[in-house]
């Protein structure tokens, strides 16, 4: 298996009105072909953080990028020049986000929205194509013929019903779950290796948000595309992700194989979020939530992070700082519990 | 039922919309029909958990049960009295009966402190002098985990889990026998939800408190409750203790809910094994006949033109589809 995502020492400071805020610190993660990875923590932890800086999204102003480097198959991503980036961002990595609606554009059909991404596929392939795409004239709106029927197969593969109906919506007419697959068909259609989902389910109902990660999984089946979800809820990562990398305040604390994860997670703190999801009835356990709160990340910190509200802390924890290291085969762990 | 506290009987509540209506003469005008006969009821001291996604009408059941909206038909009993025809004394309902809401941050007063906060119903519904209710207010707080440092701070001073232990203690303060929890760990993150559900089960313990609990997550709801209603467009489709509709649910769409439900087991992907197409419909132009058949593996003819009944499975337990024994 070939690395795609290759992520060293990476850091980011976020400016605020309180000081500046380590959002990612020390990052070390490699993504394999083929993987289906998700990053998971509650809010505030980085993980949309990796997932923007990975697409070269983070907002200028207030992110700065404190060391280290992603790479992508070799190519250093924070080292690319805003113009070298976009030939990254869309054909090679593409992400989609949390609410469709605010991501796609609301004056556009959801064809020539498509059809946008399909030209700019076809103009890396063949330099010479025009990047508008071709206006048919005498008419207000209709695709080429090759674009649209190639828009159709991207509607057909996300399983939207009736996509020669669908290319001539707006997203305004379409549900959350449309557009969310919309959102997916568009990413797809640039066929990008690397797909970045930032809590594509999250604004979606049950059965919808079950479909649409059905879809994903067999996106990366089919397709071969390397997916990494970012997503809050433990849960949903059991049941579609190869591997579970477990984030808290900034820094990764766990990274595992799903199964191993589950059967044996080793950090306190995967542990504590494993107590809190509610399973069974209340009569049979009272669920043991983490004790205190997300710290302040403003203050620099060269101790473990989670130590204040470790039920198993010890004296190293509060004067040094864990690091992120194998405990066993494709098991990292960053606690001082399994050694220094 | 036994020690009944609350009971529904064919509760309707109707929208009209407006949009894209002709003002003069009202063509296009068109009703959704948000709850559309509902038929329940609660036991007394116990959790009734209403399950259902987005638009299937959980929420405006719970507003309107708490009359914070007037029914369109139907009728409501609470604690043995009618209420929602107007007789009912006002004060002495909302007194017993109070509501927690998924979103602290628009709940809550910005402009109110703490204190003043979960005193508000004390000095609104009953007839407590300043010194009592500054202790019954107190009281709430720290049954809820909060302190007396708390009475004075604002909303914004607050994280999200404590801003939410605040609007417990508000709903709890008049010492109610119901409380209609509307998505109250929604908006929290993991480790807060589970400091939140730990509260419910303690105050419902100290208090012999009713919940009436509306969620979209399945997970809590069968964490927290008795007895399980799923709603779906409007209906009930099927009802019984909690413990018969996770482990044998009978309808279809709760068949369906239950599968696309995460649960933390890599083991066992219920959720890759979905079958079920499609959304929930829209409420103004629903399907005829039973509204799940368009998203039915077992629709047959009859589902297109006849709403199926809640029928009885087994004492207790009960649900609305043609074809019961093909869920079997």
């Amino acid at each position: 298996m070939a690395t795609v995502l290759q992520v060293t020492d990476f850091s980011v400071d976020y400016r605020t009105s309180r000081g500046e805020v380590r959002a990612l610190d020390s990052i070390n993660l490699k993504v394999e072909e083929k993987e289906f990875i998700a990053l998971v923590g509650e809010s505030g932890c980085g993980k949309t953080t990796l997932g923007l800086a990975t697409i070269g999204l983070l907002p200028p102003k207030v992110a700065k990028i404190r060391g280290g480097m992603i790479s992508y198959k070799g190519t250093d991503l924070t080292k690319l020049s805003p113009n070298e980036a976009r030939k990254y961002r869309g054909s090679e990595i593409a992400m989609i986000f949390q609410e469709p609606l605010t991501s796609l554009n609301p004056l556009k059909r959801i064809g020539e929205q498509i059809g946008e991404a399909i030209v700019l596929r076809r103009r890396k392939e063949e330099p010479g194509v025009p990047e508008k795409i071709p206006r048919i004239p005498g008419r207000a709106w209709k695709l080429p013929p090759h674009i649209r029927e190639q828009a159709e197969r991207m509607l057909t593969l996300v399983r939207i019903p009736d996509p020669d109906h669908i290319i001539n919506r707006y997203p305004f007419e379409l549900s959350g779950g449309m557009r969310q697959r919309a959102m997916i068909a568009m990413a797809l259609s640039q066929q990008p290796e690397l797909l970045i989902a930032d809590e594509p389910t999250t604004a979606l109902d049950v059965t919808t948000q079950a479909q649409v990660l059905k879809l994903m999984k067999e996106i990366k089946d089919k397709l071969g595309t390397t997916i990494m979800l970012v997503t809050h809820d433990l849960a949903v990562a059991s049941q579609v992700a190869d591997r579970v990398v477990v984030m808290y305040a900034g820094q990764i604390v766990e990274d595992a194989e799903v199964h191993t994860l589950f059967s044996n997670p080793r950090h306190p703190y995967t542990r504590g979020l494993l107590s809190c999801i509610p399973t069974g009835n209340r009569e049979g356990k009272q669920l043991t939530p983490i004790k205190g709160t997300i710290p302040d990340l403003t203050l620099r910190r060269d101790w473990c992070r989670f130590n204040p509200r470790c039920p198993a802390a010890m004296d190293i924890c509060a004067r040094k700082e864990p690091k992120l290291k194998e405990v066993e085969k494709d098991h990292r762990v960053a606690c001082f519990l399994y050694g220094e | 039922m036994a020690n009944e506290l609350l009971k529904t009987v064919d509760l309707r509540k109707y929208f009209k919309s407006t949009r894209g209506m002709n003002p003069l003469t009202k063509a296009k005008e068109r009703v959704i029909k948000a709850v559309d006969g509902v038929s329940i009821s609660m036991a007394s001291g116990k959790t009734l958990a209403v399950v259902g996604e987005s638009g299937c009408g959980k929420t405006t059941l719970a507003r309107t049960l708490a009359l914070l909206i007037p029914p369109t038909g139907g009728e409501i009993y609470f604690d043995g009295q009618r209420i929602d025809d107007g007789k009912a004394d006002d004060k002495d309902v909302y007194r017993k009966l109070q509501m927690v809401f998924q979103d602290p941050d628009s709940s809550l007063d910005p402009m109110m402190k703490v204190g003043d906060i979960v005193a508000e119903p004390l000095r609104g519904l009953t007839p407590m002098k300043d010194v009592e209710v500054r202790r019954s207010a107190l009281e709430s707080l720290i049954a809820v985990g909060l302190s007396e440092d708390f009475v004075e701070r604002f909303p914004d001073q607050l994280s999200g889990g404590q801003k939410q232990r605040v609007a417990i203690a508000r709903a709890i303060s008049t010492r109610p026998r119901l409380l209609i929890l509307d998505e109250p760990t929604s908006a929290l993150d993991a480790s807060v939800q589970a400091q939140i559900l730990n509260l419910l089960v303690e105050l419902q313990r100290k208090f012999s408190l009713s919940y009436m609990l509306i969620t979209h997550n399945i997970a809590v709801a069968a964490y927290l409750s008795d007895a399980m209603a799923v709603m779906y467009a409007g209906n009930v489709v099927e009802y019984g203790p909690t413990s018969a509709v996770l482990m044998k649910p009978r309808h279809p769409y709760t068949m369906a809910l239950m599968k696309s439900a995460p649960t933390p087991d890599p083991w066992n992907r219920t959720l890759l094994q979905i079958e079920i197409a499609g959304e929930v419909p829209s409420a103004i132009d629903p399907p005829s006949g039973c509204k799940f058949n368009p998203r039915c593996p077992f629709a047959e003819a009859i589902c297109t033109t006849e709403v199926p009944a809640l029928s009885q499975i087994v004492e207790g337990h009960t649900a609305a589809c043609h074809f019961l024994q093909k869920t079997a």
